[in-house]
């Protein structure tokens, strides 16, 4: 029965029509849910960026206004700008950490995984949770952690995340302490897809440690590398929960050291106009 | 030579587990101190007088309620997403689909959407249909954070397990349903596992989504929880170290239980897809 | 047929609901019903002593209307105001809202309290409102619409010191005028401990505008609730702020502190003066771990010349009632039972707040040693000096950032006063 129905041409139509109808059937779900909750609102919120909205409330269409007045405000610009400094200082530190971290942890064996483990914990963390304890450890008194470093050093404590000099820097260590390790694993990853023979090889043709790592390594680990980099761009780009819950920023009314305006739920976009479109 | 350089590569390790490990050990000292030893000057590396009041204080204050909630949440979110999402991958894999090349698009695209940049529409979204506000809103908002993830994951799984296999099977006279069942979903275990884990932490660790979608106590999540002990009277340093305590302990649970799928999902081939 | 039942209905319902205004007090409470959401920054769970009051409050009025359910939905208190506006659009507000004096106009403007002048019983108007401090009781009141009740009357900012660091100069108390409060602060900054500390980050307040108050109520123009930003006073002002940063009682180093931060390490005994969130006394005695709690004391602000010891009321806790509530009456009886004698006696005895009820401080209570700190506070609020923020202060959402970042220049920076005001004052377009 099944094979006579496959053998005419209409009947391998209706086949795959019906393989079609089950396929289609099985994604929806999945699909529809996605485009609900990420797409939908995307698109809702560029219809919003055309309207003037305060205090969630809709007060009608006004063009590219608040496009305008984005592009007008000299705090967007810097906002944009500090964005990018921050993520491209973080990748920096980042991405050399987390390639010593690989190659040693490689070379250790077991302990090696033992130690992955251990520097994967703060990854696991909840980004303001770390924000939290990270608050506390900076905690500009002497009886918090780092000001009793100060102390110690004969300094009176500093703020460190409201100093205009440091709070970058200090941003930054905590966002690399918070994720590192992540990008450790893919350059772990990396580093056993490497043919041992290779390194061997290198070894016997007098090449040294540096250039070997330098011709052989780096050129092999390209691959690895590159979806590191682009992980951790997206990731440090979007850091939002943990510059909001370390510099407070977006607290009604303050203008925060940082650029999370029209992207937190307290920030001035409740009072304001662009709902979406800065940061996209 | 080689015992030298042995050396220095234990202290190297030590000091990277110190770098990860203290600043958590300190908040969990902080946490046992008495209100009126936290600012001491020095500080005391380890509390003299141990005292459990703040995590008393944060039962009393209902924040284990909110902790339910959290896991809850996570839990549901995790399960549809496991549901449609593998679904969805065995579908994208096996069958022909329509529209296949922009369904992958959506999914791989998604996945780069970072929830809070749409967080006040979805907002507005969610209160015009009466989610907003109720236990319903956060599980079905996780799971289509995740889901893009999980469709990546499993899909890219399912490639590995042989189409012959599953033919076998119903040669042997199990359905089609029957021998994903038995054969392919039992092969795919590690990717399920790792999306699972990856979803976890992810709901788990929110925080704007379920500071902006709920305005009820009991409908709160941890997270937003433990933000009340930083208000009105100050930052309450010794309650907030407790929760750091407490938050962390699930998804960090979660994580050693499972990391070997996790690690091995993004090591090898499912993050390339 | 049909409408003349109708009719007749209604008109029998009218009578009852007639009959039923015009029955006793208890008798009415039973008939309220429903739910009364509240939104506020105290938790139904706390133990803070203020929440442990609400509690009984609660349960007291549970007591008399068993049919209504009060459901306590805590908010960040920092975003209250933001949240409630944002609900009020959403048709989502609680029906009974807590909010900041200060935000008063910015939310009354969006149509989102209702006219408690409509809601109130003729008994609450006729022996509570006439009780209530009326400095606060009037500012709620704009073009005759009442939008909500003061609650907690109290000085929001004022000086914490440490009594053992003043005795080292022979000092009870800070001096009460600029002048010698100076030279004092200077003196206090000995080895780690600084004489005097300033938030200067805080979004709802501004020291700047603390010390201002020294020249008294006049600072602000009547008509426009600004105040001159470059005039003689704000210039004064300033000074004072240099010559503390000169004789090294404020530090340049602290630039940035929030009241929190200031707060933490006063607790390390950083400070032997600061500005503090007066609510925050007992917290700040709890946390004391580098000097003894029980040295900390609290201070008016000094004035300028032979004016009175400044005392700037706000920002305090107001309450009102949601445009939109479905439940006007229960809210309005609850709202009432805020401010009963009882309640009024059990705020000031449990919690330390000087009662809203004036009349209740004739209470025995008030003879005894333990309310020695509220006969503190109430002689601030029946100080010569005291005074409140006008009732419509334009831009308050940015008044306080802009004034901070002056601070901070003037205290950072050697840039000459005339531009760091000036420049203020163009930010702010006033």
């Amino acid at each position: 029965m099944h094979t006579i129905r496959l053998a005419t041409p209409r009947g391998l139509d209706v086949l795959a029509r019906q393989a079609r109808l089950v396929g289609s059937s099985l994604v929806a779900p999945a699909l529809l849910l996605v485009i609900a909750i990420n797409i939908l609102p995307a698109l809702y919120g560029f219809y919003l960026s055309l309207h003037k909205v305060f205090f969630f409330g809709n007060e009608g269409f006004v063009g590219l206004a608040n496009y305008a007045a984005l592009f007008r405000d000299p705090f967007a610009w810097q906002a944009i700008g500090r964005s990018l400094l921050f993520t491209f200082a973080a990748l920096a530190v980042a991405v050399p950490l987390a390639l010593l971290a690989a190659m040693g942890i490689s070379r250790l064996g077991s302990w090696g995984s033992v130690l992955l483990t251990v520097l994967l914990v703060p990854w696991a963390m909840s980004p303001i949770v770390v924000a939290l304890l990270w608050k506390w450890i900076l905690v500009p008194s002497p009886g918090g952690l780092v000001g009793a470093a100060f102390t110690a050093f004969g300094l009176p404590p500093q703020d460190l995340l409201t100093n205009p000099l440091l709070a970058m820097p200090t941003l930054i260590v905590v966002a690399v302490w918070r994720n590192f390790a992540f990008a450790t694993i893919i350059l772990i990853g990396g580093l056993g897809q490497i043919p041992r023979d290779l390194a061997k090889a290198a070894a016997v043709d007098g090449l040294g440690a540096w250039e070997s790592f330098r011709k052989i390594t780096l050129p092999l680990l390209a691959p690895s590398l590159l979806i590191v980099i682009s992980m951790l761009t997206i990731s440090y780009f979007n850091e939002v929960q943990l510059i909001i819950g370390l510099t407070g920023a977006g607290r009604f009314g303050r203008p925060p050291p940082w650029p999370m305006r029209s992207t937190t739920p307290a920030s001035s976009s409740w009072t304001r106009g662009a709902a979406t479109p800065s940061r996209r | 030579m080689r015992t030298l350089s042995r050396i220095a590569l234990v202290l190297a390790c030590l000091l990277a587990g110190i770098v990860a490990l203290g600043p958590i050990l300190w908040a969990a000292s902080t946490s046992f101190k008495s209100a009126n030893r936290i600012f001491a000057v020095p500080p005391e590396l380890l509390p003299r007088s141990p005292t459990l009041a703040h995590y008393a204080n944060l039962i009393a204050e209902g924040v284990h309620w909110a902790f339910l909630n959290s896991f809850a949440y996570a839990a549901v979110a995790v399960l549809a997403a496991l549901l449609f999402g593998a679904t969805a991958g065995y579908a994208l894999m096996r069958y022909p689909v329509a529209g296949r090349p922009a369904v992958l698009l959506v999914f791989l695209a998604t996945m780069a959407v970072p929830g809070f940049a749409v967080l006040l529409p979805t907002q507005m979204l969610a209160a015009g249909i009466g989610l907003q506000n109720t236990w319903a809103i956060l599980p079905i908002l996780y799971a289509g954070h995740i889901l893009p993830f999980t469709v990546w994951v499993t899909r890219s799984h399912f490639a590995t397990v042989p189409r012959e296999l599953e033919q076998a099977a119903e040669i042997d006279g199990y359905s089609r349903a029957e021998a994903v069942w038995r054969i392919v979903l039992p092969g795919a275990k590690p990717a399920l596992l790792a999306a699972a884990t990856f979803g976890f932490l992810h709901c788990w660790n929110d925080y704007v989504t379920g500071s902006t979608m709920v305005d009820a106590p009991e409908l709160r999540t941890l997270q937003v929880a433990l933000i009340f002990f930083q208000g009105f009277h100050g930052r309450d340093w010794g309650s907030l170290m407790a929760g750091v305590i407490i938050a962390t302990i699930p998804p960090v649970v979660v994580f050693l239980l499972f990391r070997k799928f996790l690690i091995g999902g993004f090591a090898d081939g499912s993050v390339k897809g | 047929m049909k409408t003349m039942f109708d009719r007749r209905f209604m008109l029998r319902a009218g009578a009852a609901t007639l009959a039923l205004a015009g029955l006793p007090k208890p008798a009415r409470a039973q008939a309220l019903s429903g739910t009364v959401r509240v939104w506020t920054f105290l938790g139904a769970d706390g133990k803070s002593p203020r929440e442990v009051v609400l509690r009984d409050i609660i349960q007291r009025f549970k007591a008399t209307h068993p049919g209504v359910a009060i459901r306590i939905e805590s908010q960040p208190f920092q975003e209250l105001e933001v949240k409630f506006v944002a609900a009020a659009a959403q048709n989502r507000a609680p029906d009974v809202i807590w909010m900041r004096d200060t935000f008063l106009d910015l939310v009354q403007q969006r149509g989102a309290l209702a006219n408690l002048d409509d809601l109130l019983s003729a008994e609450f108007k006729a022996k509570a409102l006439p009780d209530l401090y009326p400095v606060f009781v009037q500012k709620s009141v704009f073009d005759g619409k009442r939008t909500s009740l003061p609650i907690w009357p109290s000085p929001a900012q004022a000086i914490f010191y440490r009594k053992d660091a003043l005795g080292e100069l022979g000092l009870d108390a800070p001096p009460l005028t600029w002048d010698t409060f100076i030279s004092a602060a200077g003196k206090l900054t000995k080895g780690d401990r600084l004489g005097f500390g300033l938030p200067t980050n805080d979004n709802s307040v501004s020291a700047f505008i603390n010390i201002m108050t020294g020249f008294g109520p006049s600072i602000f123009d009547a008509a426009t609730g600004q105040f001159s930003v470059t005039g003689p006073e704000a210039k004064e002002a300033a000074n004072v702020v240099r010559q503390l940063v000169a004789n090294g009682a404020l530090s340049p180093t602290l630039l940035n502190a929030m009241g929190d931060d200031i707060q933490d390490q006063f607790a390390s005994g950083r400070f032997a003066m600061v500005q503090a969130f007066a609510p925050r006394f007992q917290q700040y005695k709890q946390i004391a771990a580098g000097y003894d709690g029980k040295s900390l004391a609290v201070s008016a602000w000094p004035a300028f010349g032979t004016n009175p010891p400044a005392v700037l009321l706000g920002p305090y806790w107001t309450v009102g009632i949601s445009a939109r509530s479905a439940n006007p009456s229960a809210a309005t009886a609850f709202v009432e039972s805020l401010f009963s004698t009882e309640a009024s006696l059990e705020w000031a005895k449990t919690a330390g707040l000087v009662p809203d009820r004036r009349s209740v401080l004739q209470d025995p209570y008030f003879a005894t040693p333990a309310a020695a700190d509220i006969h503190a506070f109430t002689a601030l609020l029946a100080a010569p000096g005291v005074m409140t923020f006008p009732q419509r202060m334009p831009n308050i959402t940015k008044i306080f950032p802009v004034m901070n970042t002056a601070l901070q220049e003037l205290i950072g920076t050697s840039e000459s006063v005339d531009a760091i005001l000036g420049r203020a004052k163009s930010t702010l377009g006033w």
